[in-house]
């Protein structure tokens, strides 16, 4: 392939990718004008975002896409020929199948597709785009101005930078001179502000994530035979990017669970003095350092004594035992493996099959799943995260000489060994071939949770806690049972423990 | 010119092209691996990111150095960086030399897989 041509398919990449971002904006203001259609903002912006995309599209010479585009715009801003809703929807997706397949086969346009099948309305005109409307998209706004595009590997060298250059300060702060200190003093403080500043940038508001939800739930819902609005709050909550795509996922996931399972037909809803259209609440927030993502359904609620049926079919608890625990106890139930299978136990539960799936998705972000439910009133599923994924809070703790990390994230507490009985324990100067130094009744007892349940690690002691990025190990020294390491201040590898696997 | 990096391991000399060792570390604290896998004896921290170190003196029939004391070469084996534990760094000189001063030009790769 020749560099022109490369340069087209790498542009052609970039537009694909902001064009999705554009037709999520289309979507949602094509939604806001069926509940009015008078609504001038949201023609405005549709049309905007039209505009903006044929504009592109012509740029990258994606003349088909640019067609739809303008025969789209050319419906949309005359007001009186406004087709039905459903219809537009219809176009929206055909553009969105184009920039799909220009995002998965980058280089060629697409076969053309008819704009006036498309639209299924006669007299549309779709003649080609006169050049002006192939000029470039207009200035970006002020919102785009302040905001960057990076790549989250450029940011990861820039961190990994950063922390060579902590190296290199600690190594100039082991030879003291009394001239260097002050220097020294400012180049750390500088390092330190360089550091979070990196870290901010990897932070994003969190309703990228949710794009195009507004339209999934009308359409899901539509398919369910039931009916439901979504509520998204606190988008502007800040999380890492990495977990963006996760978190959309995971949320999609819970969205589907409330509309099949927990929102009641309409006849049903209305039956039990509740409004026909059924609510769900996704609101996102921060707390502590972490983020919280809930979603929340107006719907039938969990049936307890199912779900406790089930758990005591499963062998998970005993029959009594299930019938007078609490219920967030109960609940966690329903995210062990094989609780809901398909057709047997999701409906009449009132949970879908997979929140197993969406307590892995959640752990392997490092967060933690929650559920509560009222009978009649309604779910929420809450996902608790930690705020920055590439930055890790961990425990030190001492093992004989050495000194080993263990995520935050796993950790309950500490106490004196022997405080704690019946606990799964592992011993690990035993586990790590280091002999102890303090007698056996003076030793420490990290309790830490994992999937299977509560664990104890018995070690000498805590020494400390420190915020760090955890790094791969290399391939030649690899063991299933640690995690990574981290590199501390003075440059001293601590070897982070997998408490999962331990 | 070729220039090689001259070290010890033991009584006997070796060398490496210059062009493949990054850096020359001098001896600092190595971080224990609990049940290590043949030849590593630890990790360090070089540029952000975590080496294993090696030590070649099984393969090469020589005593290891002290891990706490040992130079450490920053090179490459098998596309990743590796520290190669030695007794000390004794000079920079052009290849053609290298055959008089007595020491050999090391196959890394070669040693690790213990051909």
């Amino acid at each position: 392939m020749g560099d022109d041509q490369d340069r087209l398919a790498h542009r052609r990449a970039t537009f694909a990718r902001d064009t999705r971002r554009r037709l999520a904006t289309l979507s949602d203001s094509l939604l806001a004008l069926e509940q009015d259609p008078t609504d001038r903002p949201a023609l405005d912006e549709a049309l905007r975002a039209l505009h903006t995309l044929k504009g592109n599209a012509g740029l990258v010479g994606l003349e088909t896409l640019a067609a739809t585009a303008h025969a789209l715009e050319g419906v949309l801003s005359d007001p009186s020929t406004l087709p039905p809703l459903a219809l537009l929807l219809r176009g929206l997706d055909a553009l969105s199948a184009m920039v799909a397949q220009v995002a998965e086969m980058v280089g060629q346009d697409g076969p053309p597709i008819p704009v006036v099948e498309v639209l299924g309305s006669p007299g549309i005109d779709v003649s080609p785009a006169p050049a002006s409307a192939l000029a470039p998209a207009s200035t970006p706004g002020k919102a785009q101005l302040s905001q960057i595009s990076a790549s989250v590997h450029h940011l990861d060298s820039l961190l990994e930078l950063i922390e060579e250059l902590n190296l290199a300060h600690s190594e100039l702060a082991q030879a003291p001179r009394e001239m260097l200190e002050r220097h020294l003093a400012r180049q750390r403080r500088l390092l330190h502000e360089l550091h979070d500043t990196v870290l901010e940038i990897r932070l994003l508001p969190v309703d990228r994530a949710f794009e195009g939800f507004e339209r999934l739930v009308r359409d899901l819902a539509e398919s369910l035979g039931c009916q439901a609005v979504l509520a998204i709050e606190g988008s502007e909550t800040e999380i890492d990017r990495s977990a963006l795509d996760p978190v959309r996922e995971l949320v999609i996931h819970l969205l589907r669970n409330g509309l099949a399972h927990g929102i009641e037909p309409p006849q049903e809803r209305e039956a039990a003095g509740k409004p026909a259209t059924g609510t769900i609440r996704l609101a996102a927030r921060q707390e502590g350092e972490g983020v919280v993502i809930e979603v929340a359904d107006d719907g039938r609620g969990l049936d307890r004594q199912r779900v406790a049926e089930r758990a005591a079919a499963l062998g998970l608890c005993a029959g009594e035992e299930a019938a007078t625990m609490p219920d967030d106890q109960l609940w966690t139930f329903l995210s062990q493996p094989g609780f809901s299978t398909h057709g047997s136990v999701d409906r009449v539960a009132g949970r879908g099959v997979g929140l197993n799936a969406v307590r892995q998705g959640v752990e392997s972000l490092r967060g933690q799943l929650e559920i509560a439910s009222q009978a009649g009133q309604g779910t929420t599923v809450r996902l608790r995260l930690p705020a920055m994924m590439a930055l890790e809070s961990v425990v030190l703790v001492g093992v004989g000489p050495e000194t080993y990390a263990v995520p935050e994230a796993f950790v309950d507490r500490a106490c004196p060994a022997g405080e704690v009985a019946h606990l799964p324990t592992v011993d690990l100067s035993k586990r790590l071939q280091v002999a102890g130094e303090i007698p056996a009744s003076e030793r420490t007892l990290i309790l830490c949770h994992r999937s299977e349940g509560a664990v104890g690690l018995l070690a000498d002691g805590v020494v400390g806690r420190e915020t760090a990025v955890i790094k791969p190990l290399p391939r030649r020294a690899r063991r299933l049972d640690l995690l990574g390491a981290i590199v501390t201040g003075a440059g001293q590898v601590v070897l982070v423990l997998d408490v999962e696997r331990l | 010119m070729d220039e090689v990096i001259i070290f010890r391991l033991g009584s006997s000399e070796w060398a490496l092209p210059a062009s493949t060792v990054h850096q020359v570390l001098v001896p600092r604290p190595v971080t224990r691996l609990p049940d290590p896998p043949p030849l590593v004896c630890g990790l360090v921290a070089w540029r952000a990111k975590v080496l294993p170190v090696i030590a070649l003196g099984e393969r090469l029939g020589c005593d290891d150095p002290p891990v706490d004391q040992c130079t450490l070469l920053v090179t490459e084996a098998g596309g990743e960086p590796i520290a190669l534990a030695v007794d000390e760094v004794m000079h920079l000189a052009q290849s053609v030399e290298m055959k008089e001063s007595g020491a050999r030009l090391l196959d890394l790769e070669q040693v690790l897989d213990g051909r």
